[in-house]
């Protein structure tokens, strides 16, 4: 027998039980279309979130005062970074290309009769590197404005509506807990983050100022740095450890007053965490896939049974049981591969639906496309087995018989 | 032609054996038209069965064409089957869901050795489809046509592969007399061209139109004779269309 033999074969079959055959299929093309969507939508969920962490700065390393421990009770972050900290890490360590202290602090903004509750961030000029952030209109401080702390600021998009409306905030002031500023420049519009935060709801402002005029305090929250190469981004970490250690005159059995994180770890976690995803996915897609095996199987066996006396007849025909097995085998995996495409198909269409009614950003992964269609065809051959074998065992005079 | 020695046969029922066939022998020359009559239960079926390659006796030598088919392994015996035999059942088993066409072409899917046979194939089961009287019946399915006409495709099926043996069980046992003539004149016809025939049948009747007639009583060949005047279906069947 050809291989077109069988293929017509098949098609004559399964296209007999339309409604049957149909059904069959369905387990298949329900596990393939789920899994095909929800691959797009994780892939492009993960795909936003990766793009965001690099926007972060993938060179970025980034100091955290360390929550401090008293009676097992975690505290407040206790004030042990400074500019000092800061400026000591700029000229002592080499292969830092940036470094930028940083604080926050939330006050009401003021210009005229409107006024919006926001989020000054004091920070240096290098900090928009660090970011790659970048200024829309006007121009960023100097680190002179920073020396002097003056009062300057730059908004975000968010704010600038907010308070200014279609008017030109440019050399405008606005009052920020009494105290006003000027505003130098806005910033190019970021949008949201994957978790629906506005990052254009912002005020920009030397952390000079922001520490002695609006916080009132001689610490800083954070210090940013951002490293030549992140290959080196742990050699650079070991330095900037033992350089705080140095300054903070911790003895050798004294815990760290503060903790260094590197923004490649948080991506290579978020990495993780999808490639998790992706593997509690992928066994879903088994487990209904074999599934939908089982319903070929069950049906592929019902067939074997109903067609005994055609096995039978084709067996006197001269028949092998090869011929026959083959002939079972390749409707089974017809039926399957077929679903599988159909699965595709709903998938792929699914998803489309869902990104333009939801704006879900999603992306079909091919390679999923790829693994879906040849695990739906390895799944008709494995479940088809079974019934197939056990028609080409049948003995001919025995099918003949049956009615 | 066809040489049987010593055939025996039994089966077994749980602790019972029941012994079918008691030793057969029984030589068929080539262009033989023979019958096999007997009650049932004797063994016919079961001889057919074995002359068919379908099953293997349990002892006892079957030579088909020159060749001894116990010393072939039973893998092989599907290429047989294919090549040097054809199948006439009572039940006609045409495949249900494939065309007159189709099913005359059966036998060539199952062909070994590829290459331009196949294409001759579809033109020989054409012929032969018009051979047995069902021009422009070529794309109907069986449930379409009378039975006599399915039995007739399911003769120019046997013949598609030119087998050197027709084996026929019971061809007329579901068919009205006009409808058993005609099979039969078909028969007579192809062993005039010199097509072995061996036929099952109980019909005392439709057993006259073979050239010779065995009777097989209790798993033993209890007659053998040459029919000495044949009744020709094709007189047979004039009167009718007359």
């Amino acid at each position: 027998m050809t291989a077109r033999d069988l293929f017509y074969m098949s098609y004559r079959n399964l296209t007999r039980n339309k409604v049957r055959s149909g059904l069959t299929m369905l387990g298949i093309i329900i596990g393939v279309a789920s899994v095909i969507g929800m691959v797009a939508v994780t892939q492009g969920t993960r795909t936003i979130v990766q793009e965001q962490i690099s926007n972060l700065g993938a060179n970025m390393i980034v100091i955290f005062p360390r929550q401090l421990l008293f009676g097992g009770v975690r505290t407040e972050s206790a004030p042990s970074l400074t500019l000092e900290d800061a400026e000591a890490i700029r000229r002592q360590v080499p292969f830092v290309t940036f470094v930028s202290p940083f604080i926050s602090v939330g006050f009401q903004a003021v210009y005229t009769n409107r006024n919006r509750l926001s989020v000054i961030t004091g920070i240096t000029p290098d900090f928009q590197y660090i970011r790659n952030w970048s200024v829309a209109k006007g121009h960023f401080f100097s680190e002179k404005d920073v020396r002097l702390a003056a009062n300057v600021c730059l908004l975000g998009n968010t704010v600038v509506d907010q308070l200014f409306g279609l008017e030109d905030p440019i050399g405008k002031t606005i009052l920020l807990k009494h105290v006003p500023f000027q505003v130098i420049g806005i910033m190019t519009p970021k949008g949201q983050t994957a978790f629906g935060q506005d990052q254009d709801d912002m005020i920009l402002a030397p952390v000079t100022t922001v520490m002695r005029k609006l916080a009132g305090v001689t610490h800083i929250s954070l210090i940013f740095v951002s490293v030549t190469n992140p290959q080196i981004a742990d050699l650079v970490i070991e330095q900037i450890n033992a350089l705080l250690r140095q300054r903070g005159r911790l003895s050798p059995s004294q815990e760290d007053s503060f903790q260094i994180k590197n923004v490649t770890e948080i991506i290579e976690v978020a990495s993780k965490t999808a490639q998790v995803f992706s593997i509690l996915l992928a066994l879903v897609a088994s487990i209904s896939l074999i599934v939908g095996g089982i319903g070929i199987m069950n049906i592929m066996l019902v067939s074997v049974t109903e067609r005994t006396k055609e096995i039978g007849i084709r067996m006197a025909i001269g028949a092998t049981p090869g011929d026959i097995l083959r002939q079972f085998l390749v409707e089974s995996m017809s039926m399957s591969l077929l679903g599988g495409i159909i699965g595709i198909g709903i998938g792929m269409l699914a998803t489309a639906t869902l990104s333009y009614l939801l704006h879900f950003t999603t992306r079909v992964s091919m390679l999923y496309v790829a693994i879906s269609f040849i695990f739906s065809g390895l799944v008709g051959i494995l479940f088809g087995m079974y019934p197939a074998y056990k028609a080409s065992r049948l003995r001919p005079v025995e099918a003949l018989r049956h009615e | 032609m066809i040489e049987l020695v010593q055939i025996m046969k039994s089966y077994a029922y749980g602790e019972h054996t029941l012994q079918v066939l008691k030793g057969i022998n029984l030589h068929i020359p080539a262009g033989t038209f023979l019958s096999i009559m007997g009650p049932s239960g004797s063994g016919k079926s079961t001889l057919l069965n074995i002359l068919g390659c379908l099953e293997r006796p349990d002892s006892g030598e079957y030579y088909l064409d020159g060749v001894l088919i116990n010393a072939i392994p039973p893998v092989e015996w599907a290429h047989i089957r294919n090549e040097k035999i054809g199948f006439v059942f009572q039940q006609f088993n045409l495949l249900q869901n494939a065309t007159l066409l189709e099913n005359v072409n059966l036998p060539a899917l199952y062909r070994r050795g590829k290459g331009n046979f196949r294409k001759a194939a579809r033109h020989r089961a054409l012929k032969l489809l018009h051979s047995v009287g069902l021009h422009g019946f070529e794309d109907y399915i069986p449930s379409k046509i009378s039975g006599g006409q399915q039995q007739r495709v399911a003769i120019a099926r046997a013949l598609l592969n030119d087998p050197v043996i027709l084996l026929a069980d019971e061809p007329t046992g579901n068919l009205d007399i006009k409808a058993s003539l005609e099979i039969m004149n078909v028969f007579q016809r192809l062993n005039g061209q010199g097509k072995t025939i061996i036929m099952v049948t109980h019909d005392p009747d439709i057993a006259e139109h073979a050239s010779r007639a065995i009777t097989i009583v209790d798993g033993r060949i209890a007659k053998d004779r040459f029919v000495e005047h044949p009744k020709i279906a094709a007189l047979e069947l004039e009167p009718a269309q007359g």
